[in-house]
């Protein structure tokens, strides 16, 4: 009797374990998320991308490659940590009217819900971003007023150098017909230009560690 | 990128999964399975919950704050649910870095550059990043073909980049865009460009900049030069694009008062610096920034000059082929004050004009006036007075004239003061505090029933309240103050309102980037503990502590889940293990020297000088650490003919100096330093020898006070003494060489901002030093130093520096039998006489022995005179050669003024005497020097010349004494 009672835990634990040890390994199973980049400690991970591209938070041509939304975020970081400094939280109506737009966008309410599900973001998550945005935006259109106006010579250079741009029914127009529009095209460019150059030197001097490509 | 990808496209199948129930989480790293419940507890996804991806996002973010690792998360479907796995991929595991291969540059500096992007070592995660930024190095210098292979070797402690540069990329085509048809020639041959040429990037800048440059010098203001190239697939060639855009040429005029515009360099407003306020030219750039910030320079200026309504803005002026950019100026007419006159007050007039600050015949800045009532406001504020109302008007005494707009316009300022009632502090409440009791915080606050109330110092009990609750780990606390006034306004209940919100308590404590020093050790380091409040203080003392003991520490608080406990994360970087520093120089200092008939000269001398030093840190798993330091010098000696002591090299002054740390030594009690030393000096009236060993335990008091105690055994040996025979003190005759055995204290107070620098702040401190022959000493002593210095920085940044020393000592009386030689003996009342007994006498010595007296003059004491000259008739002799004394007064008061970044100027007045012994201290003997100086601000401190001149000149040997002093030293004097 006293051997029995010994006997059937020591079974049960041998029983357990290796049921417990059959299983000890799982296999690599499905990849949900992970963490793609830090970016001045701020960590943007695979939901982040999943949320812009699933939310349709990001323009295209960014929306068809997930390492241009990758690309994308990284440089929003940046470009927000700037305008933190220097931009008020945009008021909150004018972020319920983005979150609105958003909501439309994918669908409805429902879909919307689900796809927050999904990435893991709350409605408040998501007012963040957008809140972030517009702050971005604003801080974009005061900063690169651009003040240079390109003079006559760049913008004939300019009509010259991008004839088939201007091609309309596959006729070229005369570039006085055309030069309001290689003016504002132009001019355009050159702040591109410089947000492009701004982007790059916040990039040289911000800690960015991308875990992977 | 394709995982990236291929990841994105499965969000349809993880969406499948969320709202399953998770049957089962594991953590692994490199493959092992962690059952660390600290770790585990991390993780927010938790078995029999449905699976959220929030909760899956949150795990990662702790798991990556808190454990420095990042992690992949995977799920499982499973017919119970979703099996999760969390994959940490370690970022401690950094491995040392080498490169070999054809580098093509600097191995060395290959390596700087690594460790100044990543740090002296890479972690595995940042190899791929690592190999990028070596391909964009090199492609920065046009090597497309760069090939970079990272190998981390067997171990996986050591990771080798095999470099090979390749060949350098040469040009196939050049698109010049931008420049005129008939330039390109001249453009490409000025930037060195040609097809098949070899192509540097580095080289092809450079010449752009220039070119660029040489541009905006000829007012094309808006230039911009770039290239860019697209290399061909195998990198060898390289389709360059040069785009040089040129702009118009850019003139800039002002238009002044109405009238035309005119070029900058005539001059258009006098006194007003418009080059340097308007600094287009300088800088290049019509950048709409500079030209804004220039027309506020200049309309600050004049509105300093007194044009009080002084306007300045500026447009473009299109004109074909041209920019001009005009600056309008309306100065407006100049006003200055003629009088100014208070109403109102009972104060003395006096006291509000200093407040004040404007005065009369100075021009009218409203800056100044609005700042001036500001100061008079918040003074009565503080008073009491909390209604007082300070109005001003300015009234003009002659009507502007219209034709002459340069006429100074006088004015009378009127600045009428409604003190309103004195308020005074009725209750002082705490409300909604419960963490501490209203007596405990009363002791925080300095409003006080009955005291005057005052909304600065309500806003500063406020300050004071949160920092208390902040030191206690309430993060989130929220202090207000109300205060509750009486109809007549002349008692105030004081209210504080206290949200208090959860006391933050320290949950884990996690130590990340440490090698040779211990986690145990650094954990002894950290003054935040698991279970008791995040304090503020305990963070701040942390983090000093560690400073000591790393190159880089950040303290990072992690939320753990919910609630109000934290992790601390503590991420290390350790200095390396040995430290070699050395350096030469020149010592440049007026010294004493006999000249003939024996007169001592204080004269200019260079002395070479060089240093090394070796040491090894963190030994044993703490902190210990040992250093060596060694000295040398060579000082002209005045015999030549002298036997001095120098080196097996040659060097007649050296030190070396074997210094032992060991922190928190006997359990905490402080740090113990134990040192050997060897030192030879060449003072002015001797040389000095000492070696010995000492021992001495340190102590950090709170933030600012350290204390120390000491026992020092060593050898002092005297020798090639300047003195007259007669003159030598008895104690260095019957010692010349003499054993001290000597115990020391010391307590510092330093709030000094910058201790080679200080701008502000005090150093106060108070020493003590003992020797008896009972504990081995051949003459026994007591010795005292007391000292404070006070710092303060004055509006434009000048600095008013002020110190006071005051030395005291005593010899304990021995007896010796001397042979019958003068002697020379200095009685209480300082009168020296020379005894010659003609037989063996018995002699008591009180005099201390040379090391150990008290000397002025020189570059850190009294600056009008040579190091050591400063004395009375007591303590010099009568060639002007000093013997130092038991007593020692120092008074310093410095005024340091800026005149670029870089350079400083400074006058001073420095006082001071040494004397005989303490009964003979006079303040009415202290000699005086002033002078003044300048200081570089050099990486190793100011560099200091100071010029001191004597302010009472005295006759030794029949030669007066020369009134200058030079000085040049590192750091500042005092």
């Amino acid at each position: 009797m006293a051997v029995r009672r010994l006997v059937r835990p020591v079974l049960l634990c041998a029983v357990m374990g290796a049921t417990l040890g059959s299983g000890q390994t799982p296999g690599p199973g499905e990849l949900i998320d992970r963490v793609l980049a830090v970016v001045e400690g701020q960590v943007i991970m695979l939901s982040d991308v999943r949320a812009h591209l699933d939310l349709r938070l990001i323009a295209p041509p960014h929306a068809a490659d997930p390492t241009l939304v990758l690309t994308a975020l990284i440089e929003r970081q940046l470009i927000l940590d700037e305008a933190a400094r220097f931009v008020e939280a945009p008021p909150s109506d004018e972020v319920e009217a983005r979150l609105a737009e958003v909501v439309r966008r994918v669908g409805g309410t429902e879909a919307f819900q689900e796809r927050l599900l999904r990435v893991g973001f709350t409605v408040d998550d998501l007012r963040q971003v957008l809140r972030g945005d517009l702050r971005i935006e604003q801080y974009l259109a005061r900063r690169f007023v651009s003040a240079r106006q390109p003079t006559e010579d760049e913008v004939a250079v300019y009509f010259r150098d991008h004839a088939d741009e201007f091609l309309t029914n596959g006729v070229l127009p005369s570039f006085d017909a055309a030069r309001g529009e290689a003016r504002r095209r132009l001019s355009e460019g050159l702040r591109q230009e410089r947000i492009d150059d701004w982007v790059a030197s916040l990039a040289a001097r911000a800690d960015v560690v991308r875990v992977r490509p | 990128m394709l995982l990236l990808a291929a990841s994105t496209t499965r969000a349809a199948e993880v969406a499948d999964l969320v709202g399953r129930p998770v049957v089962e989480v594991r953590l692994f790293r490199g493959g092992q399975e962690i059952r660390d419940p600290a770790t585990l507890d991390l993780v927010e996804t938790r078995t029999g919950q449905p699976l959220s991806m929030r909760q899956v996002r949150e795990s990662l973010s702790h798991l990556l704050i808190s454990l420095g690792e990042f992690a992949d998360v995977s799920a499982t479907a499973d017919p119970a649910g979703v099996v999760l796995r969390y994959d940490l991929i370690p970022l401690q595991a950094a491995v040392d870095v080498e490169v070999r291969g054809s580098l093509g540059r600097s191995r060395q500096a290959l390596l700087d550059l690594i460790a100044r992007r990543f740090g002296r070592t890479v972690r595995p995660d940042q190899i791929p990043d690592a190999v990028t930024f070596l391909e964009e190095l090199y492609r920065e210098s046009g090597r497309y073909a760069a090939r970079i292979t990272p190998d981390t070797g067997p171990a996986g402690n050591r990771l080798v980049f095999e470099i090979d540069q390749g060949p350098a990329a040469r040009i196939r085509r050049i698109d010049l865009q931008g420049a005129p048809d008939d330039g390109r020639a001249g453009v490409l041959a000025r930037l060195g460009l040609a097809v098949g040429a070899v192509y540097d990037p580095v080289e092809v800048d450079t010449r752009l900049a220039e070119l660029e440059a040489d541009v905006r010098a000829r007012r094309y203001y808006e230039a911009r030069f770039r290239h860019d190239v697209t290399p061909s697939p195998d990198g060898r060639t390289v389709d360059m694009v040069v785009d040089v855009q040129t702009g118009s040429p850019v003139t800039i005029l002002f238009s002044v008062d109405g009238g035309p515009p005119v070029a900058m360099e005539s001059d258009p407003v006098p006194d007003v610096r418009l080059a340097e306020l308007v600094p287009v030219a300088r800088e290049g750039s019509v950048d709409e920034d500079l030209l804004e910030d220039s027309d506020l320079r200049v309309e600050t200026r004049l509105r300093r000059l007194g044009y009080r309504n002084a306007r300045v803005t500026h447009r473009p002026l299109d004109q074909p082929g041209e920019l001009s950019i005009v600056f309008t100026v309306d100065r407006g007419p100049a006003y200055r004050v003629v009088d100014v006159r208070f109403e109102g007050s009972r104060e003395p007039v006096a006291e509000l004009r200093a407040l004040f600050g404007v005065a009369v015949a100075m021009p009218l800045v409203m800056a100044d006036v609005e700042a001036g009532v500001a100061a008079l406001t918040a003074r009565y504020r503080q008073l009491g007075h909390r209604a007082v109302q300070v109005t001003w008007a300015v009234l003009e005494r002659e009507t502007p004239d219209a034709d002459d707009p340069s006429a100074m316009v006088p004015v009378s300022l009127v600045v009428e003061i409604v003190e309103g009632p004195l308020t005074t502090v009725g209750a002082v409440v705490f409300d909604g505090s419960t963490a501490f009791s209203a007596a405990e915080l009363r002791t925080v606050v300095a409003s006080a029933p009955g005291r005057p109330y005052s909304r600065l110092l309500a806003a500063a009990d406020v300050a004071a309240v949160r920092a208390h609750y902040l030191d206690e780990g309430y993060e989130t606390v929220q202090v207000r103050v109300d205060a509750g006034f009486d109809e007549s306004g002349t008692t105030a209940d004081v209210t504080f309102v206290v949200r208090e919100g959860p006391q933050v308590v320290v949950e884990h404590m996690l130590v990340v980037g440490n090698r040779l020093i211990a986690a145990s050790t650094v954990r002894a380091e950290v003054a935040l503990r698991p279970g008791e409040p995040w304090g503020l203080d305990e963070e701040d003392q942390t983090r000093r502590r560690l400073t000591a003991l790393f190159r880089r520490v950040d303290i990072r608080k992690f939320s753990h889940g919910g609630g109000n406990r934290r992790d601390v994360v503590i991420v290390v970087e350790e200095a390396p293990a040995t430290t070699v520093g050395y350096g030469g120089g020149l010592e440049v200092s007026q010294r004493l020297r006999a000249a003939e008939g024996g007169a001592a000269r204080g004269q200019l001398e260079l002395a070479p000088r060089g240093f090394f030093e070796i040491g090894r840190r963190n030994l044993w798993g703490k902190n210990r650490s040992i250093n060596l330091f060694t000295r040398v010098s060579v000082r002209r000696t005045d015999d030549a003919d002298a036997e001095v002591p120098m080196s097996s090299l040659g060097f007649n002054e050296y030190r070396v100096l074997l210094n032992y740390r060991e922190p928190r030594a006997f359990r905490q009690a402080g740090d113990l330093i134990v040192s050997g030393f060897l030192e030879q000096a060449i003072r002015p009236s001797f040389d000095l020898f000492t070696r010995g060993v000492n021992a001495e335990l340190q102590r950090a008091i709170g933030l600012t006070m350290t204390g120390s105690v000491g026992y020092t055994y060593g050898l002092n040996r005297v020798t090639n003494a300047q003195l007259q025979p007669e003159d030598i003190p008895l104690v260095d005759r019957l010692f010349p060489e003499v054993t001290l055995s000597t115990f020391s204290s010391e307590l510092i107070r330093d709030t000094r901002d910058d201790p080679l620098d200080p701008t502000r702040g005090t150093l106060v401190g108070v020493g003590g030093k003992v020797a008896f022959q009972r504990i081995g000493s051949e003459v026994g002593f007591a010795r005292t130093t007391v000292q404070g210095f006070y710092y303060r920085q004055l509006p434009g940044d000048l600095v008013f520096a002020t110190g006071a020393r005051l030395g005291l000592a005593h010899g304990f009386a021995r007896t010796v039998t001397l042979p019958s030689i003068p002697i020379r003996v200095i009685d209480d009342d300082g009168v020296v006489t020379l005894v010659d007994s003609g037989a063996p006498q018995i002699f008591v010595i009180k005099d201390l022995p040379a090391s150990e007296r008290f000397f002025a003059g020189g570059d850190t004491t009294v600056r009008g005179f040579a190091l050591d000259r400063l004395g009375d008739d007591a303590t010099i002799d009568l060639n002007g050669f000093p013997t130092g004394g038991n007593a020692l007064i120092v008074l310093n008061f410095e005024l340091r003024v800026p005149v670029t970044g870089a350079l400083q100027v400074v006058s001073f007045l420095d006082a001071g005497n040494v004397f005989a012994s303490v009964s003979n201290l006079r303040l009415g003997q202290i000699r005086g020097g002033a002078g003044f100086g300048v200081r570089y601000r050099s990486p190793v401190g100011p560099i200091r010349v100071d010029l001191g001149f004597k302010l009472d000149r005295r006759e030794f040997a029949g030669e007066r004494e020369r009134l200058t002093a030079l000085h040049v030293s590192i750091g500042q004097a005092f």
